[in-house]
């Protein structure tokens, strides 16, 4: 049984990529959340992939991001709370088009830096009487993500100075050489900054910044957690996320090597891999 | 944990305390490769096959549908073309690159992708003969028409726009009178109307003028000149910017609506910010097949290694013949955009502060018999139709590339009887000099044999 959102407009202001496929309801779905500034062509490989491998998928633009209308939301909890909205929206459209009508369904969230943060935050208040949270994915993964003083003041006076320091921390290095012919990282990742809303990149590092919720939301996760990280992440440093696996007896934690914080442009296929084998093993 | 705050690390790169970046000599002998992996090669290596085995069915699947990175067949990518391409693209501070088997394949795919049958193009009148032939006389006959503009009539431009304008066209500096584009008023013009703003940058390269910083959108190179270097290759490119806003223009449906072609994918929605660029390679290389040779990316990605030292002696080189022919008695008039007659000089600080390249034009007084003499009197400067070579290259257009034109039509083309065309290379300059005077001596003997027939 097919939903009709074909095209991908979750709604008139939020979108969502489905890798064009219709979402059915006989499939689990992973969603999937991108960062500071970013938008849901992060995921181009990993979210295309399961969406032709058996998976419903939402690639989420997050509000006022890329395709997404709406007003920039200023915390992780408020995006948290706007991600779970979205994803009971579409229980309930996939509800009323099942033909059993006591089926459930299977629900996986994989967030990037801020986006993990907020895949954290939403899978601790995943309250979704019809559906089930099957696993959680933190890719460049740090908490507390604090922000240095002087990329937050970039990012309030001076963003093209913040867009060129993230660009750069974000990559293991400018020299590329990265596995997509073609395409320069460094220059895409910077012109997808360059091209976020005016303002987006210092509401997204003030809500990084500001989250103090982490160890919390934690103890209220059930399921597994997969962390991932880049092993020369700059951004956000494995170690990090390394305290936070070795304190949860749910979660595994993987580094890829040669990797910095964009680790989907610079291991496209080592991210993917990773969460087939994760995902994959939590299929119900 | 002051070293746990996002970017801390990174701010005690250097002891200003402000991020660094990786400079431009660096990215041009560097980016795009990683030292080869398996058998620890320096230089690039040189893939020269045309398929690429597949691991499995599943692999192949993937390739093919875009769910992995990788090489699925060499019309659509090769990993020495692809160190290419992003070394471009990283000089150019755009997005990606893609490679094509001629600077005229770049401009054809450019187009191929972002128009249809019913499109039009407002180009700079003066550009390449070889753009100007595919715009006037061949896409026509598909349903693309082209009105032609002087670079220099700002107003002429913003008028020729017409509802079904797709692209505005031009050249950094253009032929043959050196014309410099006012790269930001031009690509505000395009921004007003919602439409991309392409800048061929052959003549430049990235060294000399940065055409994103302006503005443009996208740039094209014939790579055959200045970034190979050599005369060695034929190749082209264009680069992206990744800032157009395709589905915001409402005038690009090939990028923002999903395409039959394949699998009902939208370029857009699956690269927010390299959209063309996909489309391009996925239906431009697939369908019209002109993809660059791996052997030429090679050659090209070896010139480009030594792209700004080529550059700053192109340019120096240049400076001091046009000094030396300024003095000579022989020469009417030099068009160089450097010189305070020149009617771009003022746009020279901001667009071309490293210099205005080494491709200029000079009028002998002896006029068509006076310019053939020039040219057959130089030995270093080699006479042929191309520019961009480290070694000199000299062209008379009226007795070569213009000669069934009259006087009077070659005035219209903004070429005189004795104008010649000098490509300046990096030889001694002493030696370039010695054999420009020697050329000149020769040619003023004929000046003055036409000058006596004349007032005799």
């Amino acid at each position: 049984m097919y939903l009709k959102l074909k095209g991908a407009k979750l709604n008139e202001v939020n979108y969502a990529y489905t890798g064009t496929h219709d979402l059915a309801s006989d499939l689990e779905t992973i969603v999937f959340v991108h960062g500071t500034s970013m938008d849901h062509t992060v995921w181009a490989h990993q979210s295309r992939y399961f969406a032709y491998h058996g998976y419903n998928v939402l690639a989420v633009d997050l509000p006022a991001h890329k395709f997404s209308q709406g007003e920039l939301l200023p915390s992780i909890e408020r995006m948290a709370e706007w991600l779970n909205k979205m994803i009971g929206k579409m229980i309930g459209k996939m509800i009323r088009q099942m033909i059993d009508q006591t089926a459930g369904t299977a629900f996986h969230i994989v967030g990037h830096s801020m986006g993990a943060l907020i895949a954290l935050e939403a899978a601790a208040n995943f309250n979704h009487p019809d559906a089930g949270l099957n696993s959680l994915s933190l890719i460049g993964f740090s908490y507390p993500m604090s922000v240095t003083p002087q990329l937050m003041d970039a990012a309030q006076h001076n963003p093209s100075e913040a867009y060129s320091m993230m660009t750069q921390w974000s990559h293991r290095s400018a020299i590329g050489g990265e596995p997509i012919p073609g395409f320069w990282s460094a220059g895409m990742q910077l012109s997808m900054m360059e091209n976020s809303k005016p303002g987006a990149v210092h509401t997204d590092l003030i809500a990084c910044d500001n989250y103090n919720n982490g160890e919390a939301a934690f103890a209220n996760i059930h399921c597994p957690i997969l962390f991932l990280s880049g092993a020369l992440d700059k951004m956000a440093p494995a170690k990090l996320a390394k305290a936070q696996a070795d304190k949860n007896e749910c979660a595994e934690i993987v580094l890829i090597p040669e990797c910095g914080h964009s680790i989907m442009s610079e291991s496209p296929d080592g991210v993917l891999d990773e969460l087939t084998r994760f995902i994959g093993g939590r299929r119900k | 944990m002051v070293q746990d705050k996002l970017g801390d690390d990174n701010m005690k790169d250097n002891s200003r305390g402000r991020p660094t970046k990786t400079r431009f000599d660096t990215l041009a002998l560097h980016a795009g490769q990683r030292p080869d992996p398996v058998h620890g090669a320096r230089a690039v290596p040189i893939y020269q096959t045309a398929s690429y085995v597949f691991k499995d069915s599943e692999q192949a699947a993937s390739l093919f549908n875009m769910e992995r990175p990788g090489h699925a067949y060499a019309r659509l990518s090769n990993p020495t073309t692809a160190v290419f391409e992003e070394r471009i693209a990283a000089l150019e501070e755009g997005v990606g690159g893609l490679a094509t088997a001629s600077g005229q394949a770049a401009l054809h795919l450019a187009i191929a992708t972002l128009m249809d049958a019913g499109s039009h193009i407002v180009s700079s009148s003066a550009v390449y003969g070889g753009s100007h032939n595919i715009l006037q006389y061949t896409l026509p006959r598909f349903g693309i028409d082209t009105t032609f503009v002087s670079p220099r009539d700002i107003d002429g431009i913003r008028n020729a726009i017409q509802p079904n304008t797709r692209l505005i066209f031009g050249e950094v500096i253009g032929n043959p009178g050196n014309d410099v584009m006012n790269l930001p008023v031009i690509a505000e013009i395009a921004r007003e109307n919602k439409i991309p703003f392409m800048i061929d940058s052959t003549f430049t390269t990235p060294y000399l003028c940065k055409p994103f910083d302006f503005g443009a959108n996208l740039i094209m190179h014939s790579a055959t000149k200045f970034l190979c270097g050599h005369g060695t290759v034929i190749g082209g490119v264009l680069v992206d910017h990744g800032r157009f806003d395709w589905e915001g223009s409402g005038k690009f449906s090939n990028l923002s609506e999903p395409y039959k072609g394949f699998h009902d994918m939208s370029f857009d929605e699956e690269s927010s910010q390299a959209a063309f660029l996909l489309r391009a390679r996925r239906e431009g290389m697939r369908d019209f097949g002109a993809c660059m040779a791996p052997t030429v990316a090679f050659y090209i990605l070896q010139g480009m290694e030594t792209l700004s030292m080529r550059m700053q002696r192109h340019v120096s080189n240049t400076r001091k013949i046009i000094e030396f022919l300024k003095s000579s008695d022989v020469v009417d008039t030099i068009s160089y955009p450097e010189l305070p007659e020149h009617p771009d000089y003022h746009l020279v600080d901001a667009l071309l502060p490293k210099g205005a390249g080494s491709v200029f034009s000079f009028s002998l007084k002896g006029g068509r018999e006076a310019g053939k003499v020039f040219v057959e009197g130089l030995d270093l400067f080699s006479h042929l139709a191309n520019v961009g070579d480290a070694k000199s290259l000299v062209i008379h257009p009226a007795s070569t590339t213009h000669y069934r034109m009259s006087a009077d039509d070659l005035l219209k083309a903004g070429i005189s009887e004795g104008t010649i065309r000098l490509s300046v290379g990096i030889e001694d300059i002493d030696d370039l000099l010695d054999d420009l005077s020697k050329a000149l001596h020769l040619s003023k003997k004929i000046s003055g044999k036409i000058s006596g027939k004349i007032s005799g």
